[in-house]
C-alpha cells in the first residue's frame, strides 16, 4: 500500500507539472495583433485633426540647428502634404506616407516631398555639409499618440518631435505671421540672468551655448536647443543651467527680452551688437542717388569724370565691403569694393569702431586688391577722398532704421555736414 | 494483482499526462502575418503589372531604412521622377536584354529587387555611390531626383542610371559564373579605393577604361561591358585611342576575355546589345514617362 501512496504522489507531481505547461498569455493578442491595431489606430489618430498637425521638428543627433514648426496634413489615402515656417508661408508641398511596424510602430515619409525632405536631404539644401545636410529622419518612431498630442522620435538622429492639432485651418497666414515673430525674435547672443547670475549665451542655428562657471571656478558649457512659439521660445526639454531652469520663455517685445513662464525672475536677454559694429560687418551698397551731401556727390563726380576720361568705363556696381562678399577669388579685405561690368577691384579701407555710433575710416593701399592699384592710379582716389582724407581718417557718426537688422546705414561725417550719404543693405547697381 | 494495480497507474497517469500536454492548441495566426495595407496607388500597379509579374522583380521607390544603407544620410526619391525612371528601366534595361535572350533570362538573373533613392549617398573620401549589387539580389539606384523627366539627356541617364545598372548587372552574371582568371593578371597596379585620385586620361594610359575600373579587377570587368555597351562605338573607339599604346593594348586584351566570357558563358554578344541599346537610347525622348 505504501507502493501504491508513493506512486500515486509521484504520478501527482508529474500531472501537476505536465500542466504548469500551459502559461497564461500576458497580453490576450498575439504581437502581430496588437501591432496591427496600433497601427490603425495611430493611422486613425493622424489622420483626424481637420487642419492637420503642428509638428515642432527638431533634425540632428545633438538637435544643432534648434527646433522649426511644419504644419502636416495627412489623408487616409497615404498623402501627406506639408508647410514650413522656413519656406514661403503659402507653399505646401505633397507626397507619400505610411505607418506601419517596424522597430515599433514607425511614420514613414518615404517618398521626397520638397518641404519636409529639406531636414533629410544629404545634398544641404539648406543648412549642414554636404553628405549631412540637417539630418533630419524620415522615419520616426511614434512613442505616444492621443488626440491631442503625438511624440515622434526620429529612427536615426533620436531626436524627438511632437505634433499638436493646428487650430487654424488658414495655414499661409498663420506661418506669414509666425514668421514675422520668428524673424524679431531670432538674435544670435545672449545673456542668461536669474535671481544673482549672470551668464553669458552665444547661438548657433536656433541653439543657445551657456559659459558656466563650476563651484572651483573652472568653466564648462551647457547647451540647449529650442524653438519658437506664439509667443516666445521654447527649450527642446528642460534644462537646468547653473541651478536655472530653463523651459518656456514669453518675449517682451518693447524691452526686447525672453521672460519665463514659470519664474519671471529668470531671464535672457538678446545682446545687439552696436551699429558701428554691424556696418564693419557688413555689406553696404552705394549708389549714386543716395550720395545726398553735396561734398560727398562732388567727390563721386570727379571720380565718375576722370576714370570714364582715362579708361571710357563707368562704374557698375560700388560697394563698401569685405572683398569676397562682392567678388569671388578676393579675401576679405574690407574697403571700397567695385566692378565695371568687365573689371573688378578693391581699395582697401582700414575701418576702427570709435563709438558704438561711430566708426574712423581711412584708405590703405597696401590692402588693394584686383584691379585696385590700377583703378586708383585711373581716377579712384576721388571717390576715396569722400571716405578718407589722404591719408588721414574720417570720423563718421551713424544712424539706421533698425539696429538689429538694418536695411540702410547714413553716415556723416563729423564736422563736415556736407560729407553725407546713406548705403543700403539691398544689392543695387550704382547709377 | 499489485502489478496489473501498478500498471494500471501508470496507464491512467499516462493518459491524463497526455491529455493535459494537448490541451493547448497552437494559434494558427502567424505573427508575421502582414495583414496591414499601405493604400496603393496607380504606379504601385503599374509596377506590379509591368515589372514584378512579367519579370519577377520587386520595384521599391519608397525609401525603407531596412533595404537601404543606413551609414548613408539619404533623401527619398521624388515620386514622378521613380515613375519615369521605371519606364526608363523597363524600356532601357529590361527589354534589351529581353529582346537580345528572351524573357527567362532576365527573370533568371536579374536582381530580385530594385531600390530607388532620391539622394546621392555620399562617402566621406568625397566621392559618391552611383549604385550597388548586393549577392545578385538588389540593385540600389542612386540620384534619382536629379532624373528630369522632361529634358531627357541620355549622357545623363547613362551616368547616373544605365552604366550602373549595366555595371551591377554585369556583377550578378560574373559572381555566377566566374571569368577566366587570366584578366586578373594584365593589369597589376590595381588602386583600391584610391581610384578616387587618379584622372580620366591617367587611368585610360594605365589600360583601365574609366577611373572606377582602376579599383580592383572585378570594378574592372563590368566598368568594360558597362562602358561598351552603353556607348556608341565611335565613343568606344575614341576614348581607347586616346590611351596610350602599352594603356590600348591592355585594354584590348582585357576586352578580349570579356567579349569570350560573355559569348561563351552566357550567349551574349556585345555589338548586339549594344547595338539594341542604342537604338533604344535613341528612342527615349518619344517615351511617355509619366503614369
Amino acid at each position: 500500500m505504501k507502493t501504491i501512496t508513493r506512486i500515486l504522489f509521484l504520478a501527482s507531481l508529474v500531472v501537476a507539472f505536465s500542466c504548469q505547461r500551459e502559461e497564461d498569455n500576458i497580453f490576450e493578442k498575439s504581437s502581430t495583433q496588437r501591432i496591427n491595431e496600433a497601427v490603425k489606430e495611430y493611422t486613425t489618430i493622424l489622420t483626424t485633426p481637420e487642419n492637420g498637425w503642428k509638428m515642432s521638428y527638431f533634425p540632428q543627433t545633438s538637435q544643432k540647428f534648434g527646433g522649426y514648426v511644419f504644419l502636416l496634413k495627412f489623408d487616409d489615402k497615404g498623402n501627406v502634404t506639408v508647410a514650413s515656417e522656413i519656406f514661403d508661408s503659402d507653399d505646401t508641398a505633397t507626397s507619400l506616407y505610411q505607418v506601419n511596424q517596424n522597430a515599433g510602430v514607425t511614420l514613414c515619409f518615404d517618398t521626397y516631398n520638397e518641404i519636409f525632405t529639406s531636414f533629410s536631404d544629404p545634398s544641404a539644401p539648406l543648412a549642414g555639409d554636404t553628405g549631412y545636410g540637417m539630418e533630419g529622419d524620415n522615419d520616426f518612431l511614434i512613442v505616444e499618440a492621443s488626440k491631442d498630442r503625438v511624440v515622434l522620435k526620429g529612427k536615426k538622429s533620436g531626436s524627438y518631435s511632437v505634433l499638436e492639432p493646428m487650430k487654424s485651418a488658414d495655414w499661409a497666414g498663420y506661418l506669414k505671421s509666425f514668421q514675422t515673430k520668428a524673424d524679431d525674435m531670432t538674435y544670435t547672443a545672449f545673456v542668461l540672468t536669474g535671481p544673482d547670475k549672470s551668464i553669458k549665451v552665444s547661438g548657433s542655428y536656433r541653439k543657445m551655448y551657456f559659459t558656466c562657471t563650476d563651484e572651483a571656478g573652472e568653466s564648462y558649457e551647457e547647451s540647449s536647443a529650442y524653438i519658437f512659439t506664439d509667443d516666445g521660445l521654447k527649450m527642446y526639454t528642460p534644462v537646468e543651467v547653473e541651478g536655472l531652469l530653463l523651459d518656456e520663455f514669453k518675449y517682451d517685445a518693447k524691452a526686447l527680452k525672453f521672460v519665463s513662464t514659470e519664474n519671471p525672475s529668470i531671464v535672457i536677454t538678446p545682446y545687439i551688437a552696436p551699429i558701428a559694429e554691424t556696418f564693419m560687418n557688413g555689406s553696404w551698397c552705394i549708389r549714386y542717388a543716395n550720395l545726398t551731401g553735396s561734398f560727398t556727390k562732388s567727390c563721386f563726380d570727379a571720380g565718375d569724370a576722370a576714370f570714364y576720361k582715362n579708361t571710357g568705363l563707368s562704374l557698375m556696381y560700388a560697394y563698401l565691403c569685405k572683398g569676397d562678399d562682392l567678388i569671388s577669388g578676393y579675401n576679405s579685405n574690407w574697403g571700397f569694393t567695385t566692378y565695371t561690368g568687365q573689371y573688378a577691384g578693391g581699395n582697401g579701407i582700414n575701418v576702427t569702431k570709435v563709438a558704438d555710433n561711430k566708426v574712423s575710416m581711412v584708405y590703405d593701399s597696401t590692402k588693394n586688391q584686383g584691379n585696385g592699384d590700377t583703378f586708383a592710379s585711373l581716377g579712384f582716389t576721388y571717390y576715396l577722398n569722400a571716405f578718407s582724407n589722404g591719408t588721414n581718417p574720417r570720423t563718421f557718426t551713424i544712424t539706421t532704421d533698425n539696429v538689429k537688422s538694418p536695411s540702410w546705414v547714413r553716415l556723416v561725417e563729423d564736422g563736415n555736414p556736407d560729407n553725407d550719404f546713406t548705403l543700403y543693405d539691398e544689392f543695387e547697381t550704382y547709377k | 494483482m499489485k502489478n496489473i494495480f501498478r500498471t494500471t497507474i501508470f496507464v491512467l497517469v499516462a493518459a491524463l499526462c497526455s491529455i493535459a500536454c494537448s490541451k493547448e492548441e497552437l494559434n494558427p495566426e502567424s505573427i508575421f502575418s502582414d495583414t496591414l495595407t499601405t493604400p496603393q496607388n496607380k504606379f504601385d500597379e503599374w509596377i506590379s503589372q509591368q515589372i514584378t509579374i512579367p519579370y519577377n522583380i520587386q520595384l521599391k521607390y519608397r525609401l525603407e531604412d531596412k533595404e537601404s544603407n543606413t551609414s548613408y544620410n539619404l533623401a527619398p526619391a521624388e515620386f514622378d521622377k521613380s515613375v519615369a525612371l521605371a519606364k526608363l528601366t523597363k524600356f532601357l534595361w529590361l527589354e534589351s536584354y529581353e529582346e537580345l535572350l528572351g524573357d527567362s533570362f532576365i527573370r533568371q538573373y536579374c536582381p530580385k529587387i530594385m531600390l530607388f533613392v532620391g539622394s546621392p549617398a555620399y562617402n566621406a573620401s568625397g566621392s559618391i555611390v552611383l549604385g550597388t549589387a548586393e549577392g545578385g539580389m538588389k540593385i540600389t539606384l542612386y540620384n534619382v531626383n536629379s532624373l528630369n523627366p522632361y529634358n531627357l539627356d541620355i549622357e545623363f541617364l547613362n551616368y547616373w542610371y544605365f552604366h550602373t545598372m549595366h555595371h551591377e548587372f554585369a556583377h550578378i552574371l560574373h559572381q555566377t559564373k566566374n571569368f577566366s582568371t587570366d584578366f586578373n593578371l594584365i593589369s597589376l597596379d590595381y588602386q583600391s579605393s584610391s581610384w578616387v585620385n587618379i584622372t580620366d586620361s591617367e587611368a585610360l594610359n594605365m589600360g583601365y577604361i574609366t577611373r572606377y575600373a582602376s579599383s580592383e579587377p572585378n570594378e574592372d570587368f563590368v566598368e568594360i561591358i558597362s562602358t561598351y555597351i552603353t556607348n556608341t562605338k565611335q565613343y568606344w573607339d575614341n576614348r581607347v585611342a586616346s590611351a596610350s599604346s602599352e594603356g590600348q593594348e591592355k585594354i584590348k586584351a582585357k576586352l578580349d576575355i570579356v567579349r569570350d566570357y560573355l559569348k561563351t558563358s552566357w550567349g551574349i554578344d556585345m555589338d548586339t546589345l549594344r547595338d539594341i541599346i542604342q537604338r533604344r537610347s535613341n528612342l527615349v525622348t518619344g517615351l511617355d514617362l509619366t503614369l
